[in-house]
């Protein structure tokens, strides 16, 4: 999911940047592209971090612990008290 | 008196639009994707969480139930050779048990501190990305404003053509 922000803005630069604007215009479009670009890449930066969480969630071995789990049910209920 | 903007711009304000529009539309979906990625996790959690439990419950009821028949052994008569039975397979169970306790305490241990990080992450990201979305909003207002400028000064080539 990261990268589609910056991304973004940075096709909104291209755009301008292939444009002629009249200058005042331009100062002040480039100062917002500033601060996006910057929110983007602050956004970006949580994305990434959310992206690492996840990855480290699912190397668990939850699959393995799931078909041990069943294992010690059926050993328990073959204890036969 | 300067009114002439330059080549295309009318155009590319359109297009600076619908990218701004479509990575806005990204940043939200983004969003909704990390909170559903964190309440999968919180979910993970419980079901370990409860696993555990269920796990030693099985073993207290082992280690109580164990003390029964190490009794029955040492004082009955009968059944000796069931009770033996009863007694090998509680042992069992009890040895497989220990070895998978620690491995779901750590597994649990991991998923709280993820869901942590998540439950931060997931206020961080919809915190900047509603800043980044009022920003852009504020932008994107002034661009419509120029482009309806500049359609207009279009409209009126005897305007748009004074320098």
């Amino acid at each position: 999911m990261a990268g589609g922000l910056t991304s973004g803005v940075d096709n909104i630069i291209r755009i301008k940047k292939g444009t002629d604007w009249k200058d005042g215009v331009s100062k002040s479009y480039d100062l917002w592209l500033e601060d996006i670009g910057y929110l983007a890449e602050q956004a970006e930066t949580v994305f990434a971090e959310t992206e690492a969480s996840i990855k480290e969630i699912r190397s668990l071995p939850a699959a393995e612990l799931e078909a041990e789990y069943d294992r010690l049910v059926r050993l328990y209920a073959e204890v036969g008290f | 008196m300067e009114i002439v903007f330059g080549t295309g711009l009318s155009q590319a304000i359109e297009e600076i639009y619908a990218q701004m529009k479509k990575t806005v539309s990204f940043a939200g979906e983004t969003v909704r994707e990390t909170q559903s990625l964190y309440s999968q996790a919180e979910k993970l959690g419980e079901h370990f969480r409860s696993r555990r439990t269920s796990v030693v419950n099985m073993v207290n009821t082992c280690r109580e139930k164990l003390i029964s028949v190490n009794n029955i052994l040492e004082f009955g008569q009968e059944r000796k050779e069931y009770w033996t039975g009863v007694k090998e397979r509680t042992e069992k169970f009890l040895v497989e048990a220990e070895k998978y306790l620690p491995i779901i305490d750590k597994v649990c241990a991991i998923l709280s501190k993820e869901c942590e990080r998540l439950n931060e992450l997931k206020a961080s990201s919809a915190r900047k990305t509603e800043e980044f979305i009022s920003i852009a909003e504020v932008g994107v207002k002034g661009l419509l404003k120029v482009k309806d400028a500049v359609d207009c000064y279009a409209r009126i080539p005897s305007l748009g053509e004074v320098k």
